[in-house]
């Protein structure tokens, strides 16, 4: 498993490219994904809290980000090749333009998986 | 009567990435095991009755009101509050807030305490036209009263509940809620509620707001888009909130457990919550070639039965699902002769012409995809394959509660 972490300018180019990962139609024609990557819409995440009084009112609101961002867990291994060399697992093509390089867990984690140590 | 798959009713026996069910056809007792994947970390009640962390790839045996255990298979979910135990990360309107002060459900010191008629809040963005789930686990001391609201731009959400009673003093704006005894005099309260703003909204817990001695304790905070709560996920800083993915399970068993031409599909169980029109049960290939389909059918709470022989043959639907009991279904199918039991009942039959042009190959249990339904938090206590299509009296039997 390797965990990566993405941002897009708007939600529309977001799903472009979970779409590009696979999906097929059942005979009603909704969409399901062929992959089985974990992909979490994370949106407009917010960049500064807001603040609040003593009653709980807010007084400055939250500043969000600009851009769309996914976390996703992706169902993929480093491997070996034939010589034994390592082979990093690599972001999906078109991915890896969009991807965020955080030297912390960022604002959303998988459960019980570290970013750090299995960042792809 | 003897089947050719059976998992669970009370025999588990997992493994990393693996749930092993059996077949003792012929009486030749073999293990046919079932390929699970999960690729994060969740949470289950243990058999001790204390909810318990399971690694990544580890089937979940649930024993919450069940002493047997039962294979919990849930949709992906995200705890969206950044701190689910920390309550010193929460703002704190007018209460004393005291940490670690009680044996919480996960069975150890760190259940928190709220004395007074103000209130804790998380302040979350919330998306209009969402259904979200704001639960919380919480145990009466002296408080009378916990109070669950969403302050809002427009109209607030509100549930009340009489701690002793357990019964609603007041709500406001929300559409259903639950409350689950723990034991040891915990219970996990639910509110749902279909937003109507794109804002950022404060969640509040409140205990008696008309006694400023009132005392209760809090454990485990969680808030997740959909109608019903799901298994709990902690959380411990992370602003976006914490993420478990879905459960999947799934296996190609031998030739001649899946019957080909007739069968029964057997599954006793819990729907813990609907939020779709249809979801995964017990499924076969993913396509309508040739395959089957035990499908949940949330929009009328009925089961709804098929075969596929390149279109849809022998679909029954039937029987009255109430979300949290358990049921016993079993799906006859065998071309001219096809029958529906639910706890006992025969509540459909079709004599459609069944003609399977290839094999069914693949079992697949609460599927993920979106191929026949979609993926609900479901409690499968025991699952069985028989290949051959059993008498209805069998099948009354079999399905008996």
């Amino acid at each position: 498993m390797k965990v990566g972490k993405y941002f897009f300018k708007d939600l529309a180019t977001a799903e472009a490219k979970i779409k590009a990962l696979g999906v097929s139609e059942d005979e009603d024609g909704n969409e399901y994904p062929t992959h089985s990557h974990s992909i979490v819409k994370l949106g407009h995440i917010v960049l500064e809290q807001p603040e609040f009084d003593e009653d709980g009112e807010i007084t400055k609101e939250a500043v969000l980000s600009e851009n769309y961002h996914l976390d996703v867990l992706w169902n993929l291994s480093d491997s070996t090749d034939e010589d034994g060399e390592l082979i990093k697992a690599d972001h999906p093509h078109g991915w890896k333009s969009a991807s965020v390089d955080l030297d912390s867990n960022g604002v959303h984690s998988f459960f019980g998986i570290d970013y750090l140590a299995n960042k792809i | 009567m003897a089947n050719t798959l059976k998992l669970g009713n009370g025999k588990w026996a997992t493994g990393k990435d693996t749930l092993m069910s059996f077949s003792d056809t012929n009486n030749n007792f073999k293990p046919l095991p079932f390929d699970f994947s999960r690729a994060s970390s969740a949470t289950v009640v243990n058999q001790s009755g204390l909810i318990e962390t399971v690694g990544s790839g580890e089937p979940r045996i649930d024993f919450k009101d069940n002493t047997k255990g039962a294979l919990l298979l849930e949709p992906q979910r995200t705890n969206s509050f950044p701190y689910s135990e920390d309550f010193t990360q929460w703002t704190n309107s007018g209460l004393t807030l005291n940490s670690n002060q009680t044996i919480s459900p996960d069975g150890t010191n760190n259940a928190s305490e709220i004395i007074g008629t103000g209130y804790l809040q998380e302040v979350i963005s919330l998306t209009t036209s969402n259904d979200y789930v704001f639960s919380l686990f919480w145990k009466k001391n002296t408080s009378n009263k916990i109070k669950f609201l969403v302050s809002s731009t427009g109209n607030d959400e509100a549930l009340e509940i009489d701690t002793n009673t357990l019964s609603v003093l007041s709500q406001v704006g929300i559409d259903n809620y639950s409350i689950d005894n723990y034991g040891n005099g915990w219970y996990r309260m639910s509110m749902i509620w279909n937003e109507n703003n794109t804002e950022v909204s404060g969640i509040r817990v409140f205990a008696d707001t008309t006694d400023a001695l009132s005392s209760l304790y809090i454990y485990g905070a969680q808030l997740e888009v959909g109608s019903y709560a799901t298994s709990y996920i902690p959380t411990s800083g992370q602003s976006g909130g914490v993420t478990r993915v879905a459960d999947a399970c799934s296996q190609t068993p031998p030739d001649g457990v899946i019957g080909q031409t007739e069968g029964v599909i057997y599954w006793e169980g819990i729907i813990n919550g609907i939020d779709v029109n249809f979801s995964n049960i017990v499924t076969g290939e993913k396509n309508t070639t040739t395959s089957f389909a035990v499908l949940h059918k949330g929009s009328s709470s009925q089961f709804q039965c098929s075969v596929f022989d390149g279109s849809e043959k022998g679909r029954c639907i039937g029987g009255s699902v109430s979300v949290g009991e358990t049921c016993k279904i079993a799906y006859a199918y065998k071309s001219g002769n096809f029958a529906l039991y639910v706890n006992g009942v025969s509540v459909a039959t079709s004599t459609d012409t069944w003609t399977p042009p290839s094999t069914i190959d693949d079992i697949y249990i609460g599927d993920t995809t979106s191929y026949f339904g979609n993926k609900e938090s479901n409690t499968h206590k025991e699952v069985k394959l028989y290949n051959t299509r059993l008498s209805n009296a069998e099948l009354q039997a079999l399905t008996t509660i």
